[in-house]
């Protein structure tokens, strides 16, 4: 063996290993792995950010004002919900009432699948000025951020502008939201992880690197309090819907994509069956103790986005959100109708260590997003 | 002069010429000294069990209590029970594993807490609450109880196969159903069989032949499906059996009068009101013998305060966490009413005396959750508990805290304490071969 210092050597001579492997040689290569130890859309939520308070927060308080927007007097819609609380056969009644509330040539429709046959409820929009993500398109507009960790300004996220005033997806970087712990939880331990492997000639020094996203064979594995174990091994899966390269950079304790291409990884129907991002930005800490924390963000398809929350009853209003994001897309404008189909996003992704192993069957590839 | 010795003394005589006989009531003669067992068997007064499933964990760090093994205090969400701290277990730590499988919030985690796993598609093996019914429910009226305190037929009781034992939500049926025309009193004097009784298990014996035929006509996957079919058949026949013998008297079984239920639903009035019937009901059903197995289901996620829109569920996602309190502060009353709910039922159960005992000394609860902390639906860190001691088959007193442990351990050690012959239960991550022997008497 030449002069090398390995660590965590899984297998010498094994075609696709890569661990962590750190060479002495300028020529030589080092692999680091981790797996994605969470993942959610990173919002700012701060006290006065919703001009007059959030949206109703609940159930309640959403169908009321559907009610009143189907046309029911005030004091229908009294009683209708009195009805509503009682549960039983009224309940079903109300819920058959606002479910089937979009209208398509004279018939109810149901308004989750159908949300543009509905009224827009003008939901609110975050107002705030500070908010975190990336300048995707190198403008600072009236809308943009300015990012609280970095300082920069132009930071393109429109989605927790759509969806900031909701209860449900109000968070901050040390208290996730509801919804972003509750997606995470349940997904994790039933979808297959995600994985990032850094590539480079010296991963603790500055320099050019490549970064690989790709998703695993298998689930997150937990230590037995549910926090994600380091140093499992996980394979690649094979299909290259799941397979990214990017060229990237270390400066300063701090990788960051350099090649801004599209990024495709699949995911689940709960939050989206694919994330799919146009413009990728990535910005990870390496943390002491081997982890990564910090954000990855681009253009995202806003109707891959309602998918999940069109079958999602704890997200709030369902068309309203469909509306808001609508409203707030920032890219990807349509050819024939001109509508923005892809609105700015940031994600926050942590991960920890672990080795990952590609299988010597199925020659990686770099997906190809269309 | 006639030996009072026998339970089944009846007072024999002739009237013009005619033999004629008339039963004694049950006297305090038959029962020994402290009243725990019928003195003319030694019999002790039979075990119960009981389950008590309820929606929606509880906050962290409001629950564990300070210290693991006896002498614990409790944490501020279970000081409600401290009455009955000396006869509970609490175990912290334990978890549900999904395995990498799909989840379905709120019924993945009460399928692993009842069947030990998670089922593919309808079929499962049968609940915590069967198994031990087939154990020491198949000599009662009833094998299994089960009630829901929301008001809906939903229930996480099931036999092999597809069979869900469904939820009663009205105390007034249920009350029709235990101790309608066709409640057979124990201590009454007379004991006529139910003509209907003798006909019905007169159908089944007549059918008997030919359900043996068919089962010689049909394959592997058919005869399992008609096992299962004809095991509840053969209850149903052992049921019907029973109820043509004179039971055995109890002396603390009294008829419970009718009450008044509230309507059946989620609001809390009407949860608290029901569920305080539905105890009395289930004591009293115990006390009587009708059933040693029962169990409860708090579904909790649509409850919701008189005047209020929002139920408890829907507070756990949407609710803010206080930043003064440090966690959500409805979420957290609905958490402390339920445990009053709970600890209410306990009550109950322990008012209905039975000799110097009560009915609560003779029966285990067990206590589980389907998330550890709703806000996030968490699968780990969750609280399972056990309260009573099933006529001195557990040990009690304790806090066990769990390694993350897979919470299906406790399933099997009530299922062994019970008597139940098994070594293993649970499906991949969450099967388990390993009791708490702490607390196995």
């Amino acid at each position: 063996m030449e002069a090398r210092t390995l660590r965590w050597i899984l297998g010498a001579g094994v075609a696709g290993v890569s661990l962590f492997i750190q060479a002495a040689s300028a020529n030589a290569l080092e692999s680091r792995s981790y797996v994605v130890s969470y993942f959610s859309q990173q919002l700012n939520s701060r006290d006065g950010d919703c001009p007059g308070g959030v949206n109703p927060d609940d159930q309640a308080g959403q169908y009321a004002v559907i009610l009143q927007g189907l046309g029911y007097k005030p004091d229908e819609v009294k009683a209708m919900m009195a009805e509503w609380a009682k549960g039983g056969d009224g309940e079903d009644r109300i819920n058959a009432i606002v479910n089937a509330r979009a209208i398509i040539d004279g018939q109810q429709v149901n308004a989750y699948t159908h949300p543009e046959a509905t009224k827009d409820p003008g939901l609110k929009f975050v107002t705030s000025k500070v908010g975190y993500g990336f300048n995707l398109d190198g403008k600072d507009g009236e809308v943009s951020f300015t990012d609280p960790q970095t300082g920069e300004k132009g930071v393109d996220n429109m989605l927790s502008r759509a969806i900031g005033c909701n209860q449900n997806f109000r968070g901050s970087w040390d208290a996730p939201s509801a919804y972003g712990e509750w997606i995470w939880v349940q997904l994790k331990d039933s979808q297959p992880a995600w994985l990032i492997t850094i590539t480079g000639e010296d991963i603790d020094k500055d320099g050019p690197v490549t970064i690989r996203l790709t998703r695993a064979l298998e689930y997150l594995k937990s230590n037995l309090d549910g926090s994600p174990r380091h140093f499992m091994t996980y394979r690649i899966d094979p299909d290259p819907r799941s397979h990214n390269e990017f060229k990237a950079e270390i400066k300063d304790g701090e990788l960051k994509i350099t090649e801004h291409k599209p990024l495709s990884l699949l995911w689940n129907a709960l939050s989206s069956p694919v994330l799919n991002l146009k413009n990728t930005h990535l910005r990870l800490k390496m943390l002491k103790g081997d982890t990564l924390d910090g954000l990855v963000g681009g253009y995202q398809p806003w109707t891959e986005i309602y998918f999940a929350f069109s079958h999602n009853g704890i997200v709030g209003d369902r068309p309203g959100l469909y509306y808001a994001m609508k409203k707030a897309a920032d890219a990807d404008p349509d050819p024939k109708t001109g509508m923005n189909m892809s609105i700015s996003t940031a994600y926050r992704l942590t991960a920890v260590p672990a080795f990952v192993v590609e299988s010597p069957h199925l020659r990686y590839q770099s997906a190809e997003v269309k | 002069m006639t030996k009072l010795q026998n339970r089944r003394n009846i007072l024999k005589g002739m009237i013009g010429g005619t033999a004629v006989t008339v039963g004694l009531p049950f006297l305090d003669v038959f029962l020994n000294a402290n009243g725990t067992a019928i003195a003319q068997t030694g019999a002790a007064l039979p075990t119960v069990f009981g389950t008590w499933l309820q929606y929606l964990g509880f906050n962290p760090g409001r629950w564990i209590p300070d210290r693991a093994g006896k002498g614990y205090n409790n944490n501020i969400e279970l000081k409600v029970f401290d009455p009955f701290k000396e006869r509970m277990n609490i175990v912290s730590g334990a978890n549900y594993f999904l395995d990498g499988r799909p989840v379905e919030t709120h019924r993945t985690g009460a399928q692993i807490a009842t069947l030990g796993g998670i089922p593919t598609g309808r079929d499962s093996g049968p609940s915590v609450d069967s198994i031990i019914a087939d154990s020491i429910g198949t000599r009662t009226r009833f094998r299994s109880i089960e009630v829901s305190l929301m008001g809906d037929r939903r229930s996480y009781s099931k036999r092999a196969g597809a069979a869900v034992n469904p939820s009663e939500p009205s105390p007034d049926a249920l009350y029709k159903r235990i101790f309608g025309p066709e409640f057979q009193d124990p201590n009454a004097g007379e004991f006529t069989p139910d003509a209907k009784v003798v006909a019905k298990r007169s159908v089944l014996s007549a059918v008997a032949d030919q359900r043996h035929a068919i089962m010689g006509q049909l394959g592997a996957s058919d005869r399992a499906r008609l096992d299962e079919y004809f095991t509840s058949v053969r209850q149903i026949e052992n049921q019907l059996a029973m109820k043509l013998e004179k039971p055995a008297p109890l002396p603390a079984c009294h008829v419970p009068g009718a009450k008044q239920e509230a309507q059946p639903g989620e609001e809390v009035a009407q949860v608290s009101t029901n569920t305080k019937l539905f105890a009395d009901l289930l004591a009293n059903a115990v006390a009587c013998g009708q059933t040693r197995v029962f169990n409860v289901f708090m579904d909790a996620q649509g409850a919701r305060k008189p005047g209020s829109t929002n139920g408890w569920h829907g507070y756990t996602h949407e609710e803010p966490i206080d930043e003064k309190l440090g966690y959500q502060k409805e979420v957290t009353w609905f958490i402390l009413w339920a445990n009053q709910v709970c600890a209410e039922f306990l009550t109950t159960l322990q008012n209905q005396k039975e000799g110097a005992g009560s009915v609560l000394d003779r029966t285990l609860i067990l206590w589980q959750t389907d998330h550890g902390y709703a806000r996030t639906h968490t699968m780990d860190n969750l609280p399972v508990i056990t309260i009573g001691n099933a006529g001195g088959r557990f040990k009690t007193g304790m806090h066990i805290p769990f390694s993350g442990d897979p919470a299906t351990r406790m399933g099997l050690t009530v299922m062994q304490g019970f008597g139940v012959s098994m070594s293993t239960w649970g499906s991949l991550s969450n099967q388990t071969q390993k009791p708490v022997t702490e607390i196995l008497a």
